[in-house]
């Protein structure tokens, strides 16, 4: 069901992409749909926001769903985080049905979303203690991502007191912290400046590449989408449906290895082939 | 003088504005003072500043009798707004909080928001009489309904990324409130409170118009009548100190412990 065909210049490491069952998966997604009822209008039909979106995302694996903008992907997303319910299909985690947030999935919004009466240290603790995380817990946590961040100085700052790159920092750190498995990702890089964005996404490489957690993450940026990304769902228009799922086979840890990593054919051939699907095609406005 | 900029456009030093706005009020002072004296305003009505600040020296220290009218102005004020701030700021809360409650009690607030409290007085002294019950009632009632409105209003708006921050990470209702809804409604609260101090002093003012034998406004009322106008200006500018003191405490507050509470 997921895996339409896969782009691989592969080299080793497919013995992860290579079971494409169910046993190690960690969250899957069965034809999933979203219809709204149109409002105030007497034509019949509703409008479609999903349709049969299925994919299945493996143990420590790193997605990235790239679409364009109104694609229904951040409704996707808020629904594998049990924000909404889909009107068709379902959401597994863990096997299990989603219906409401779960505490071993996070999420990361796309406006950072922080509390500015809250330190950077309350706000990545913020999350854990909603879920009733022991306080020494998420004190040693958030103290250990304090440092993983590079946020250390900022620790007792305000996050008005803060660059976007930090507070989108802070926004991640929050999420961590809870000790989740699976993180969903809704564009957090979206609103930064390119050198930002760049800097953050190394980051974000070499922390999740430790972390070992599941990342689901949303964004319109090709680029980001194969930097980051194992394995890359591609959504079209209106309906969003899922209209290519790419393997890109590029070991980790790739933090180091980003510009070798960026010319290798692996890269541009995945580059050439969303590119195609998003830009030509009868989606195209 | 004359930078780049020129007089229309350059933004003045803060010490340069405080120095043109002394200059302002020792100009109309001296002005007053000088066609007082002169006999071009008569002192009768105008009296002058250099007698009213005698007289505030006499009201306020030698004979120190100006203090009972303060304090009994000042206690009207401070029950009624401690009653308006202890019930308006829940209550507010839980309208806003409650959309049946909210929606149900919309109009009713408008309505006394828009009715002129003054004309409840004759109702307050039929009901409490003549005494301190009447006037901090009639105090409460017109600062209670501004808190409520802007509280309730405050509430209503927290930003939904923040609720549904809350509901990400599976707080429950309680803690959403106490984490979220409270601390994002301290901004209207403030709002809520200068409204209602505001609010206090005109209602204290003219409750003891109406009906009073004591306070800062009976003594205006009484020494304006009776052409003790350096009495008179000295309980006026009484109470325009008192509101700028408690605007300025607010705002002190505001700008600094409170500030993280205000949307970045």
């Amino acid at each position: 069901m997921n895996t339409v065909s896969s782009t691989s210049t592969t080299n080793a490491k497919s013995d992860r992409s290579a079971s494409a069952g169910r046993p190690d998966a960690i969250l899957e997604a069965q034809e999933v749909s979203l219809a709204y009822p149109k409002a105030g209008r007497r034509s019949p039909g509703d409008l479609q926001v999903l349709d049969n979106v299925s994919f299945t995302v493996r143990r420590g694996e790193f997605v990235c769903i790239v679409g364009r903008s109104g694609c229904g992907k951040t409704s996707l997303l808020r629904i594998m985080g049990g924000l909404q319910e889909a009107t068709g299909g379902q959401i597994l985690v863990e096997s299990e049905p989603v219906h409401r947030p779960r505490r071993d999935v996070a999420f990361v919004f796309q406006e950072h979303n922080l509390l500015p009466w809250k330190t950077v240290r309350h706000n990545i603790e913020w999350g854990a203690k909603q879920l009733g995380i022991p306080r020494e817990t998420r004190e040693r946590n958030a103290k250990r991502l304090l440092e993983v961040m590079g946020l250390e100085r900022f620790a007792d700052s305000l996050p008005s007191e803060l660059s976007g790159g930090m507070r989108q920092r802070v926004g991640i750190a929050r999420a961590l912290c809870t000790g989740a498995n699976v993180l969903l990702m809704d564009e957090p890089l979206g609103a930064l400046d390119a050198v930002t964005r760049e800097q953050l996404q190394i980051e974000l490489l070499r922390v999740l590449e430790d972390e070992g957690v599941t990342v689901i993450m949303v964004t319109h940026s090709i680029e980001e989408a194969i930097t980051l990304g194992d394995r890359i769902v591609l959504m079209s228009n209106r309906p969003g449906r899922v209209s290519d799922v790419v393997d890109v086979d590029f070991p980790h840890p790739r933090a180091a290895r980003l510009s070798e990593y960026r010319h290798q054919p692996l890269w541009l051939d995945a580059r050439e082939r969303l590119w195609r699907h998003l830009g030509g095609g009868s989606d195209a406005e | 003088m004359a930078s780049r900029g020129g007089l229309f456009t350059r933004r003045p030093r803060r010490t340069e504005v405080f120095i043109w706005q002394v200059l302002l009020a020792v100009v109309i002072l001296g002005l007053w003072e000088v066609l007082s004296r002169a006999g071009a305003l008569n002192p009768v009505l105008f009296s002058r500043p250099s007698a009213i600040i005698s007289q505030a020296w006499q009201l306020y220290i030698s004979k120190g009798s100006i203090w009972s009218a303060v304090g009994q102005s000042a206690e009207e004020v401070a029950l009624g707004l401690a009653c308006s701030i202890a019930f308006g700021i829940p209550v507010g809360l839980l309208l806003g909080r409650v959309p049946r409650l909210g929606l149900t009690t919309q109009p009713f607030l408008v309505a006394i928001l828009a009715t002129p409290i003054v004309a409840l007085m004759p109702l307050s002294l039929v009901w409490f009489g003549v005494g301190l019950l009447a006037k901090v009632s009639l105090i409460f009632v017109g600062s209670v309904v501004v808190i409520l409105i802007n509280v309730s209003s405050g509430s209503r708006a927290v930003p939904r990324n923040w609720i549904e921050l809350a509901d990400a990470y599976s707080a429950p209702k309680w803690r959403e409130f106490v984490e979220v809804v409270l601390p994002a409604s301290v901004p209207s609260m403030i709002v809520g409170i200068r409204l209602a101090i505001a609010s206090a002093l005109i209602t204290m003012f003219v409750a003891e118009y109406f009906a009073s034998n004591l306070g800062l406004g009976y003594t205006i009322v009484n020494s304006a009548g009776s052409f003790q106008m350096s009495t008179y200006f000295v309980c006026v500018l009484t109470l325009t100190l008192i509101g700028v003191l408690a605007s300025a405490a607010l705002k002190r507050l505001e700008n600094g412990p409170l500030s993280k509470f205000s949307r970045v």
